[in-house]
């Protein structure tokens, strides 16, 4: 079973707003989470900037050495992206249910004030469901 | 980090993974971040003018390494975020997507950082990395005349890049040449194969009967004499 490392929800302005990490490999402390999303941010918008061709949206997917990053941008800006293992299959279906965990379990709660921290229970109880699963369903998507 | 694999000179191209790779550009940067070389063939789009498109895509590469190295799961003791890291210390990414391009990258042992922005769709483009280091060594490195840290200017070094990528990735180019009488041509050309170049190298040179004219495609189009 491919493993995912970390899970990481960023605003529209660059904030952390959720981060989750499965496992002990890839912890990282609440200051250089906070870090490294606003990096992140920052590197997706000038990567925009660099493109030979117009129409670029950002990065969609970073292959390093030993893990791969996949991003994902919905349309109001939150970008969700996911540390995991090279060559993991499916991670932009994940990517994509984890925005439909999101806008069900957080937009639609009526105390979630909106680019604040996540902190719904019924979200993080999805959401763990979600990654740790068989994702055998995500398959069929 | 395997860098230095067979102890071939110079070794065989290597056959692309994908069919209809699209080379956009191309880098080289020193250490100190001096861009050494910069190669276009296909870019509809500039946003920024050459120097600050450099700084840009050095600094994009000098940020996402130190990100890279802090987000590594494996290594245990990780340094500070942006502090600067040394060539091959920390976990380094090798390319990175986006919907319009694919950016390959590799950094050698020397600090020498080589990057290629291609076709999404692009497979792994390590191997020809390495090959184009190769080049980089022969032609460039072994040139007595060369001095590191300035901007490559060698012939030799941009006919075998043309070479490599005319057989082996299809593109449109936009090159600015020299020929010997000091004039200064652009054109827009597709190379198909080596031969077109050597029919027009005959037409440049005067002997342009008609057999060379029909044989190429585009008869005005120029030998890169000097870049």
């Amino acid at each position: 079973m491919a493993a995912i490392y970390s899970l990481y929800i960023i605003n529209k302005s660059g904030g952390l707003i959720f981060y989750k990490d499965c496992g002990t490999k890839g912890r990282m402390d609440t200051n250089d989470s906070l870090r490294v999303a606003s990096l992140w941010h920052s590197m997706h918008a000038i990567s925009q900037q660099l493109s030979p061709v117009n129409g670029c949206s950002g990065i969609e997917l970073l292959q390093a050495d030993t893990f791969d990053l996949h991003c994902f941008q919905s349309l109001p800006g939150t970008k969700f992206f996911v540390v995991c293992e090279p060559g993991t299959p499916h991670m932009e279906s994940l990517l994509r249910y984890v925005y439909e965990l999101y806008t069900d379990y957080v937009l639609k709660n009526p105390f979630y004030e909106i680019e604040m921290p996540i902190r719904c229970e019924l979200f993080d109880i999805n959401l763990t469901q979600a990654v740790q699963s068989d994702r055998v369903a995500l398959l069929g998507r | 980090m395997q860098f230095f694999g067979g102890s071939e000179i110079s070794p065989s191209p290597p056959v692309p993974t994908a069919t209809g790779n699209n080379a956009h550009m191309m880098y080289v940067f020193n250490r100190n971040g001096v861009c050494l070389l910069y190669k276009e063939w296909n870019r509809p789009l500039h946003t920024l003018n050459p120097q600050q498109d450099h700084k840009l895509m050095f600094g994009l590469l000098f940020s996402l390494k130190s990100l890279t190295a802090k987000m590594d799961p494996i290594n245990a003791d990780k340094g500070n975020l942006g502090v600067p890291q040394l060539p091959g210390q920390g976990c380094s990414f090798h390319s990175f997507r986006t919907n319009t391009y694919k950016l390959s990258f590799m950094e050698t042992p020397s600090g020498i950082k080589i990057i290629l922005v291609t076709h999404p769709k692009t497979g792994d483009l390590r191997e020809s990395l390495k090959y184009i280091y190769g080049l980089y060594v022969e032609y460039v490195v072994k040139n007595p005349i060369y001095s590191p840290g300035s901007p490559i200017k060698s012939e030799l070094f941009n006919t075998a890049l043309d070479q490599y990528d005319c057989r082996y990735i299809r593109f449109w180019s936009s090159v600015a040449i020299a020929p010997r009488q000091g004039f200064i041509y652009r054109r827009r050309y597709t190379l198909r194969a080596i031969e077109s170049q050597h029919c027009v190298f005959h037409y440049l040179r005067g002997e342009s009967s008609q057999r060379d004219v029909s044989n190429c495609p585009y008869p005005r189009m120029i030998f890169p004499h000097e870049i």
